[in-house]
């Protein structure tokens, strides 16, 4: 095993359900514990323990507001996932691109060439 | 002609990815089967095909290699489990140092259309952490939602 990478922290993080309905939560606008704890049936100390574990993901940011201590969502957390599904799509669109134009000079053939 | 190529996510195991084609099925399966003609669209620029092996009969193995930047060959091997010319193909593939932990089974799908050929792969992650590739699949997503609609909020 290999020291986890950031994007293994992320992946991680975000294998939880209510991690990432936190996530979501916090799509819509900057939220305390205590704010995130109302709308879940969990303690404020264990909403506290999935902010932690976020923070630690990079997939959010906690201000430090005196005793508010607000979590936002971290864009640039979000974007090492999102670009790992990005090299993947550009990996495919990059391949692609070559096998259309290969068809394209590829002559109808019933027989498969046989090796 | 470049065709879109849709992600959409699938279950919580699979990436599907979507492909049309100029081409009818027949011609995309010997694309995608007869080792010279994979030698010349498999590789990208920075990461070259050198090499392409296929005994193409259930239970044959595949072996490609690529030059990886660094210089190092990166491998992926499989093994057929199904080959219905030119409809449908069921493979394994696992990189070697694969980091997703796991093989992967591919079944790609030829559907004949009026232009040529819908490509259909679904890639199922058997590994551990399957789950996560599939959801940075959805994620992006629901990415491309979200910034359709902050699209729509700043229109003018």
């Amino acid at each position: 095993m290999t020291a986890p990478s950031p994007l293994d922290r992320s992946f991680a993080a975000l294998a939880d359900p209510t991690r990432r309905a936190i996530l979501q939560h916090l799509a819509q606008g900057p939220a305390t514990a205590g704010e995130i704890a109302a709308r879940f049936p969990l303690s404020q100390p264990a909403i506290s323990r999935h902010l932690r574990l976020l923070g630690e993901a990079g997939l959010i940011a906690r201000r430090v507001d005196a005793q508010r201590r607000p979590a936002t969502l971290a864009p640039e957390g979000l974007t090492a996932l999102t670009d790992w599904i990005g090299g993947l799509r550009a990996s495919y669109e990059t391949r692609f691109a070559q096998l259309d134009r290969l068809l394209a000079a590829l002559p109808d053939t019933d027989t498969p060439q046989k090796d | 002609m470049a065709f879109p190529l849709t992600l959409p996510p699938v279950g919580d195991r699979n990436i599907r990815v979507e492909r049309a084609f100029a081409a009818p099925p027949a011609r995309l399966w010997r694309a995608l089967t007869e080792p010279a003609l994979l030698l010349q669209w498999q590789g990208m620029p920075s990461h070259p095909i050198i090499e392409a092996e296929v005994d193409l009969r259930v239970g044959g193995r595949w072996r490609w290699a690529w030059r990886h930047p660094s210089g190092n060959l990166m491998v992926a091997s499989g093994e057929y489990l199904l080959l219905d010319a030119p409809h449908r193909m069921i493979h394994t593939e696992l990189f070697e140092e694969d980091w997703t932990d796991g093989p992967t089974t591919i079944t790609t799908d030829l559907i004949p259309t009026e232009a040529g050929t819908r490509m259909v792969a679904d890639i199922l992650y058997t590994g551990p952490r399957g789950r996560d590739m599939a959801m940075a699949s959805g994620m992006e997503h629901g990415m491309h939602i979200c910034y359709d609609q902050l699209a729509a909020l700043l229109a003018p």
